[in-house]
């Protein structure tokens, strides 16, 4: 049986597990993508994964169905990866090197391009992008994450950090910003 | 004639509505460089692939999610929680005075782990409010439906910000009372509030970033309430 998001929410709300099962199932990669982008690390990734539909789970009475299944599960997906990040990030304060082989952001890449030239490329850029990356802060990340990768108006991205228009649009600006000071002298020669 | 800023690049870039910007980068070479070097550089960060996961993947993610689900829990009601904050405020004043020192020790940090807990249930509540008051429509938003969540949740940020204070935790009471001010509107809104009004109160709670103060406190209570 084809559940609407709609439905299937209504239904797992009641207690229909099936139901739960289908969203999860339905969502589940698209999650993953959000999460990954977030926080650049394929384990965590899995984690924030399970933890999101977790979440969304016992706040699913809270879903009214004003806005889109899949734009509530991404909500609680951002702020699942935010808190993992922001507690990570206590935690090196303590311990100041990241640990040895720790797997950060696209330091592994997939890459689905079967022309080499332009795997190697993207490996190169994604190892340039990486620590840029990592110098935003959370919510400058959140908000490009959004914009660049998902494709999130800036009204919609303002709801999620729940903070003015203005200031998720500057958040976004000050992204494209710094990454493009950090890439600038290495881009050249790449190209 | 006067070149794009590089907000009006990256406005025309995610194209935004700026109309007159995409028209000048259209006609400016300049500009229409610019905005190429740009456009370069942030799609291939687009290209920059997320490693794959098969189509079974959200079959393999239930089997895992499946076993975690309990039926959605009881909230721990806040009759039942006030006892044990109301002897939380007392041991604040009398620690170590009157109870052997070990068995003191042991008591406090079991309530504070409670108080610890009730505050993070208590902000991520606040939180699911205060999500829904930003996303509300302020001509059709149902005040009366908010009221009564919101002099529950009222009570409650009463006790835990006299509690936050005595514990001499600023931070934390400086975002309660915050917290506070909006849950006071709500919980005394009248029948016939404006659009207007809702309206200046979404801006309140955006200005001031309270959700997210509410959400970063919440995370810090929730883990020093495990490590205790
Ligand atoms: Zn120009």
């Amino acid at each position: 049986m084809e559940w609407s998001d709609q439905a299937a929410a209504e239904a797992a709300r009641n207690g229909n597990s099936l139901a739960f099962r289908a969203l999860v199932e339905r969502h589940s990669r698209g999650v993953f993508r959000l999460a990954f982008r977030m926080c650049g690390d394929e384990q965590d990734a899995e984690d924030m994964v399970q933890e999101t539909f977790l979440r969304a789970y016992r706040q699913l009475r809270q879903f009214d169905g004003r806005s889109a299944f899949g734009t509530w599960l991404h909500r609680i997906c951002v702020n699942c990866c935010l808190d993992l990040l922001r507690s990570k990030k206590s935690r090196r304060e303590s311990k100041p090197a990241l640990e040895e082989g720790e797997r950060h952001w696209l330091d592994t890449v997939a890459a689905p391009a079967p022309n080499p030239e332009r795997l190697a490329e993207s490996s190169q850029i994604a190892a340039m992008l990486a620590p840029a990356l990592r110098e935003l802060s959370d919510m400058e990340r959140t908000a490009f994450v959004l914009r660049h990768y998902e494709g999130c108006e800036i009204a919609e991205i303002a709801r999620t950090l729940g903070v003015q228009h203005n200031a998720a649009k500057h958040s976004v600006f000050r992204a494209v910003q710094k990454l493009r000071r950090a890439l600038e002298p290495v881009w050249g020669a790449a190209r | 004639m006067k070149h794009l800023t590089e907000e009006e690049l990256i406005e025309v870039y995610y194209r935004e509505p700026a109309e007159q910007a995409a028209r000048h980068a259209e006609e400016c070479a300049e500009c229409a460089r610019r905005l190429a070097e740009l456009r370069s550089m942030l799609d291939a960060f687009r290209e920059v692939a997320v490693p794959e996961r098969a189509e079974s993947y959200g079959t393999e993610v239930w089997s895992q999610l499946a076993p975690r689900l309990e039926r959605p829990r009881q909230r721990m009601r806040f009759w039942l929680l006030a006892p044990a904050l109301a002897a939380m405020l007392a041991i604040a004043f009398g620690a170590g005075v009157w109870l052997e020192h070990d068995r003191a020790a042991a008591r406090e940090r079991t309530r504070e782990r409670v108080l610890l807990m009730a505050m993070s249930d208590h902000l991520e509540r606040s939180e699911i409010m205060l999500t829904e008051l930003l996303h509300a429509d302020p001509a059709s938003f149902d005040i009366a439906g908010e009221r009564e969540r919101a002099r529950d949740l009222l009570s409650e940020n009463r006790l835990l910000r006299q509690s936050a204070l005595q514990l001499g935790n600023r931070p934390q009471a400086a975002v309660l009372d915050d917290l506070e001010r909006v849950l006071v509107s709500l919980a005394n809104a009248p029948e016939n509030r404006s659009a207007d009004e809702t309206k200046m109160l979404q801006e309140r709670v955006e200005d001031g970033r309270l959700l997210w103060k509410v959400r970063i406190t919440s995370t810090n209570a929730r883990e020093r309430g495990q490590k205790l």
